[in-house]
C-alpha cells in the first residue's frame, strides 16, 4: 500500500489541503502526482505584482495544457507598477489557453482591451459565468462576449476613460449573453446590455444616470430586483420614475448628488416614505449612504411602514420617567 | 446490532448508531431493513476494520455532514489542515494503515474520516522538498532530469519567497 496506489478523484482529494508552494513541490515528484498537483495548483489561480506572481503568464502562454486546468483567473496589474506591452502579450495567449474558465478578473490597463481579441476570434469559453474587467465596452469587449455564452454576471466600464465617450459604441448581437443576470458598470453600456436580457441586478457605477434612462433598464426580459445607481437629479421625482418603470424593486441604493449639502426637510422624509410605500415587494432602501428605517411586513398582508421623518433620539417620552 | 464481515473473514458485531456514521452502511441498512444478515466488506480487511469501528464509536451521536456542503467545499482550496487532539491520536499509524483507513473511509462514505486521513497526508507533504517527498513517499522519479527542470520552471511562480 503506498500513495500511488489511491485512485486520482483521494489524490485530489489530499493536494486540496496543500499550499501553492507545496503543490509546487508534489508536481516534481513524478509523473503521477505531477498532473494531480497541477490541477489543483491551477484551478484558481490569482496573479498580482503584490502576490509576486506574475510571472504565472508565461506558464499559461507556454503551457497549454496546464492552462486548461484554470477555471478561475484573476489578476492585477498596479498601475504604479506598470508592466511591458510584451507582457499582455503573454497574456493574450494565456486567455486563449484558458478555455475552462468559469471566472475572469481582468484588473490591468483600461486600454489594453485587445488581450481578448485573439481568444474571441479563434475559440469560446463556454462554461465562463462571471466577466469582470476594467475595459470600456468597446468591440474588443464586444466580441468576447459573443463567444461567452453562459455568462451570468459581467462588469464592465465600470471606470470612466477618455476612450468611452469618443468612439461610437459596439455593435452586440441580441444573441450574445442570453443568459446575462448581473450588470456592473455604466449607464451608459447598461443601456446597450440589459434591454433584451434577464438582468435582475444592476449595479451603476458613476453619475450621470437620468430619468430618461430609466425605461431602459426596465427593458430587461425579467423584473429588476436589485438597483443600484448614483445620479444628479432630485430623489423624490427619480423614486417616482424608478417607481413606474421597475416596480418589484427588493433592494434600492440610490445615491444623489443633488443638494447633498442641504438638510433633509421633514416633508422631503414624508415623500420619500410615501413612494417607497408604493414599491410592494421592497425590503432594503439606502438613499445617499442613508439606511431608511423600515417595520417588517407583517404575514397579514399589510404593507412594510417606511420611515417617514427623521430618527428622534427620544422616540418614548415615556423613557424621560427613568432620569426623574 | 449489526453484523460485518471483512475481507479475511473475520464477524464483527456492531451497534446500530456506531455503524451508521458510514454513509454506505446507513443507506444498506434503510434499503433492506434490520436483520441478522451479516454484511459483507470485502474490500476492508478487519486490521482496518477495527481502527474503523474505533473512530466511529469516539465520534457516535455527532451529526453526519449533509450531502450538498461538500459537494461545494470540493471546489475550493482547503485552508485549514487543524484535525482535533483524540484524532491526531488516532491516525497515528504506519503510512500502509494511513492508506488503507482513507481508502476505507472513501469505501464506507465517512466523510468526517476521509478528512482526516487527507489532512494527515496533507501535513505529511507540507514544506518538504521534491526529494523529501519522494523520500518519504517511496515514490520513484520517473522524469527525465529536462522534464523536472522543466515542471520546476513551469511551478515557479507558486514557489514560497
Amino acid at each position: 500500500m503506498s500513495m500511488h496506489s489511491l485512485p486520482v478523484e483521494l489524490l485530489n482529494s489530499i493536494a486540496q489541503y496543500l499550499s501553492s508552494s507545496s503543490l509546487a513541490a508534489l508536481a516534481q515528484t513524478c509523473s503521477t502526482l505531477c498532473p494531480v498537483a497541477q490541477r489543483v495548483l491551477y484551478c484558481n489561480v490569482l496573479a498580482s505584482a503584490w502576490s509576486q506572481n506574475l510571472c504565472v503568464i508565461d506558464t499559461l502562454a507556454k503551457r497549454p495544457h496546464v492552462a486548461r486546468f484554470v477555471r478561475s483567473f484573476y489578476i492585477a496589474v498596479d498601475s504604479l507598477a506598470p508592466v511591458f506591452l510584451a507582457y499582455y502579450r503573454q497574456l493574450s495567449k494565456a486567455i486563449l489557453n484558458m478555455s475552462e474558465l468559469t471566472s475572469l478578473t481582468l484588473l490591468v490597463d483600461s486600454s489594453v482591451s485587445w488581450v481578448l481579441k485573439e481568444a474571441s476570434s479563434r475559440i469560446h469559453f463556454p462554461h465562463l459565468l462571471q466577466f469582470t474587467c476594467s475595459f470600456s465596452f468597446d468591440e474588443n469587449v464586444a466580441r468576447f462576449l459573443d463567444r461567452t455564452p453562459s455568462l451570468v454576471e459581467l462588469e464592465v466600464d465600470s471606470i470612466p476613460t477618455a476612450s468611452t465617450r469618443s468612439s461610437p459604441p459596439p455593435y452586440l448581437a441580441p444573441t450574445s449573453i442570453p443568459q446575462l443576470e448581473q450588470f456592473i458598470g455604466s449607464s451608459r453600456t447598461a443601456e446597450l446590455i440589459v434591454p433584451g436580457r434577464p438582468v435582475r441586478s444592476i449595479h451603476l457605477n458613476g453619475g450621470g444616470l437620468t430619468e430618461d434612462d430609466i425605461p431602459l433598464l426596465a427593458r430587461s426580459t425579467v423584473p429588476v430586483i436589485i438597483l443600484g445607481v448614483v445620479t444628479n437629479a432630485p430623489p423624490v421625482p427619480f423614486l417616482e420614475t424608478l417607481h413606474r418603470h421597475v416596480p418589484q424593486l427588493v433592494y434600492l441604493r440610490l445615491m444623489s448628488t443633488k443638494d447633498i449639502f442641504m438638510a433633509p426637510t421633514t416633508e422631503f422624509y414624508e415623500q420619500v416614505a410615501g413612494i417607497l410605500t408604493s414599491f410592494t415587494e421592497l425590503n432594503a432602501f439606502e438613499l445617499s449612504g442613508m439606511h431608511w428605517g423600515s417595520q417588517a411586513k407583517k404575514n397579514d398582508g399589510t404593507k412594510r411602514v417606511w420611515q417617514s421623518a427623521p430618527l428622534q433620539t427620544r422616540i418614548n417620552p415615556e423613557d424621560d420617567l427613568l432620569f426623574d | 446490532m449489526v453484523h460485518l464481515v471483512t475481507s479475511d473473514n473475520v464477524e464483527f458485531v456492531v451497534e446500530k448508531e456506531v455503524v451508521e456514521r458510514s454513509v454506505l452502511i446507513k443507506n444498506m441498512l434503510e434499503d433492506v431493513g434490520e436483520s441478522d444478515q451479516s454484511i459483507p466488506l470485502a474490500n476492508v480487511s478487519s486490521a482496518v476494520l477495527r481502527k474503523v469501528i474505533e473512530y466511529c464509536e469516539h465520534h457516535r451521536g455527532e451529526p453526519l455532514p449533509s450531502g450538498d456542503a461538500d459537494q461545494n467545499q470540493d471546489e475550493t482550496r482547503k485552508r485549514t489542515t487543524d484535525i482535533s487532539e483524540w484524532d491526531q491520536k488516532f491516525i497515528t499509524v504506519d503510512q500502509e494503515m494511513l492508506f488503507e483507513i482513507i481508502l476505507a473511509a472513501n469505501y464506507l462514505d465517512i466523510k468526517s474520516l476521509l478528512d482526516v486521513g487527507c489532512k494527515t497526508v496533507a501535513n505529511m507533504i507540507k514544506g518538504k522538498t521534491p526529494d523529501e517527498i519522494r523520500r518519504l513517499f517511496n515514490i520513484v522519479n520517473d522524469f527525465t532530469p529536462e522534464e523536472e527542470a522543466q515542471i520546476k520552471k513551469e511551478n515557479e511562480w507558486a514557489e514560497d519567497r
